[in-house]
């Protein structure tokens, strides 16, 4: 195989040598000896297979760095051998050196397409086997770097993405004027979207979306930091209206970021139950849509605005540009990230824009006035085949109910007070329609939510119980809040049932909301707990079908 | 909320006045444990008429009477059992270890 005047060196120069481990593959032993001394000399671990069967067997046990194979070989040839090794997801990053007497341009044409990294003639110089060798490995070795550094990052990422959605939380805010979904998905692990709903006292809410510039951990430290500024402005000047909250957080926001290229869009509401509307500045975000009792009214709104958070202006104050948007019952205004508007669909390119976003929230509407209005509403847009997945997506909803809830009410923590509320919401459903039998089935519930949170929520002053019952045709929605110790429903359902015997005295309660409930969904927001029951009339109002035994 | 005790066809008889509840419940077995201490009857029927609603520790309470009963040799059933009490007892599955009449009547038919 070599050609007849060269022998392996005994002499190595320095920068010949190697390192890796090499699968030497050829059925003939002298081949395999020769290539196995003169790459031993050189620093190689070697392994050697005389046949493609047998190399495929040590290649999947012993990983090598490259495969030197022979392409002549009876059985499984060297082409066959590179094919399969390339086409395993595993051991695809292995580098293949296919070893030819023959030279034809087809047969290294075959060779590079089946996925070969080089070939060496034969009769061979080894000099030039050497040389070929190093490069492949030290490919190999870069290649294996740049693998472990990116599996560090995407584990890093997975990290600050974890972190971020602690921060970042779409747990809605279910007041008993106003309520507000959230949903998300940032483009990769993390996103550069900010968005939150702080309730402020006097019943004023504030809401905001905001948007950084680009899209990966820069930004996403930029929405980060801006959700923590104005956590604080917030409470601070609430009370004096957005623009003030705006004039601040610039001023903020230019003492830390200082790179031009950075700026945030940014869509700040406060609700002033007094006046009965949104108070909001707009600084250079997408206009919110506004649906009132379905109907599309986002024309109304106006579109004076500011620009962007991190931009120099000369304004005088956010204040000038303030608009309103009046706080109609039976509305749903949608604030949102371009991310939706823009994702486009795969195979024409067509993008999803705002009239397809409001048709989308529309037909969601339709199916209840007591659930999340938004939540299923970018995975729908992706099973649709809009690539949402290629910005960050936010959307926030605030819905203003068409009438006030059936009841709302805070209760002392004393099993007398969880006794009258449980017997006031019965009544009040039976005034609004309900069969007496649901409406003790949802007294039930009630008193039983009462009571565990009661006893198990630390007694005292915390667990004053905050009850808000609203119906909507044959559904009713529960939420509770509560300040007491943070409990997991279904982690306390399974403790007692793991232990559950039939003369059990106590610990039914839970067991009796899972049968009565069709949904239960737990929030832990501003340190309370709350929990949301979802009730259907029809399911409760008759006693519960006894199984066969 | 107070409950009625008497002794019908030799066998104890306790009506409770109005709910089972996390509220009335603790009253109520006290009550009914001070009475059984001294009524001298093994067999006991719960008349739960006026019992319109009945909540997880009030059916706490009836299985601990029933355990009460049971220890001593007797056997508690109820009757009267109104729908929305029932409820909570088909909804837990603890119907079943309970002996259950229509009537206050026909619980006490046999006597003893």
């Amino acid at each position: 195989m070599p050609e007849p005047s060269a022998t392996p060196d005994a002499v190595v120069r320095r920068d010949e040598t190697l390192s890796g481990r090499v699968l030497v593959v050829d059925d003939e032993l002298i081949n395999r000896a020769y290539l196995r001394k003169l790459l031993l000399a050189r620093g190689c671990e070697v392994i050697e297979a005389a046949s493609g069967e047998e190399a495929w067997r040590l290649a999947q046990e012993r990983r090598p760095d490259l495969v030197l194979a022979d392409v002549m070989m009876p059985g499984m040839n060297g082409y066959e051998l590179c094919e399969r090794v390339k086409g395993d997801p595993g051991m695809a990053d292995i580098s293949v050196i296919m070893v030819t007497a023959r030279a034809e341009i087809e047969d290294l044409e075959q060779g590079f397409a089946l996925g070969a990294f080089d070939y060496i003639r034969k009769p061979f110089n080894p000099r030039e086997l050497v040389v070929r060798v190093r490069n492949a490995l030290l490919l190999k070795r870069s290649n294996d770097e740049l693998k472990l550094w990116q599996r560090r990052v995407s584990r890093e990422l997975e990290v600050a993405g974890g972190i971020q959605r602690c921060i970042l939380s779409t747990t809605p805010w279910l007041g008993d004027g106003t309520e507000v979904w959230m949903s998300h998905q940032p483009s990769q692990h993390i996103g550069g979207d900010v968005f939150d709903a702080i309730p402020l006292s006097d019943g004023r809410v504030c809401v905001y979306m905001g948007d950084v510039s680009g899209h990966g951990v820069g930004p996403a430290m930029v929405s980060s930091l801006v959700k923590a500024l104005l956590a604080g402005l917030v409470r601070d000047l609430g009370a004096q209206g957005p623009g003030a909250v705006i004039d601040a957080l610039r001023k903020r926001f230019e003492q830390y970021v200082q790179d031009p290229e950075v700026y945030v869009t940014l869509f700040l509401a406060i609700l002033d139950p007094a006046i009965g509307a949104w108070r909001t500045v707009n600084c250079g975000h997408p206009c919110p849509i506004l649906l009132v009792g379905g109907e599309d009214r986002s024309s109304q709104l106006s579109d004076r605005g500011e620009l962007p958070i991190g931009i120099n202006t000369k304004a005088a104050s956010a204040s000038d540009t303030e608009a309103l948007v009046p706080a109609i019952p039976d509305s749903l205004l949608v604030l949102y990230t371009d991310g939706i508007t823009e994702a486009r669909l795969a195979d024409n390119r067509e993008e999803c824009g705002v009239a397809r976003l409001v048709g989308r929230i529309r037909t969601g509407l339709a199916s209840g006035q007591l659930g999340d209005p938004v939540g299923g509403l970018i995975g729908q847009l992706a099973a649709e085949g809009y690539n949402v997945g290629s910005d960050d997506c936010s959307v926030l909803a605030v819905r203003q109910p068409a009438a006030p809830p059936l009841l709302a009410r805070e209760v002392e923590p004393s099993l007398q007070a969880v006794d009258i509320l449980g017997a006031d919401v019965a009544q009040a459903l039976r005034t609004a329609g309900w069969g007496e039998f649901a409406a003790a089935a949802v007294r039930l519930m009630v008193v039983e939510h009462g009571v565990n949170v009661l006893r198990h929520g630390q007694s005292g002053e915390r667990t004053r119980l905050h009850c808000q019952l609203r119906v909507a045709g044959g559904e009713a929605r529960l939420v509770f809040h509560d300040a007491g110790r943070e409990w997991q429903f279904e982690e306390a359902l399974a403790r007692v049932q793991r232990r559950a015997r039939a003369d059990d005295e106590s610990g039914r309660g839970l067991q009796i909301i899972h049968t009565l409930a069709s949904g239960i969904f737990q929030y832990r927001r501003d340190n309370r707990n709350v929990t949301l029951y979802k009730i259907e009339e029809g399911r409760v109002s008759a006693p519960p079908v006894e199984d066969a035994p | 909320m107070t409950t009625i005790f008497s002794i019908v066809n030799g066998m104890g008889l306790a009506a409770p006045q109005g709910d089972l509840t996390a509220l009335t419940a603790g009253a109520f077995r006290e009550e009914f444990a001070a009475w059984f201490a001294v009524a001298g009857v093994r067999n006991v029927v719960l008349d739960l008429s006026l019992a319109a609603f009945i909540d997880s520790t009030g059916l706490g309470a009836l299985i601990a009477l029933l355990k009460r009963v049971s220890e001593n040799g007797g056997d508690l059933s109820l009757a009267g059992l109104q729908k929305k009490a029932r409820m909570v007892l088909e909804i837990t599955r603890t119907h079943r270890i309970f002996e259950i009449y229509e009537t206050v009547g026909e619980a006490t038919r046999n006597g003893r």
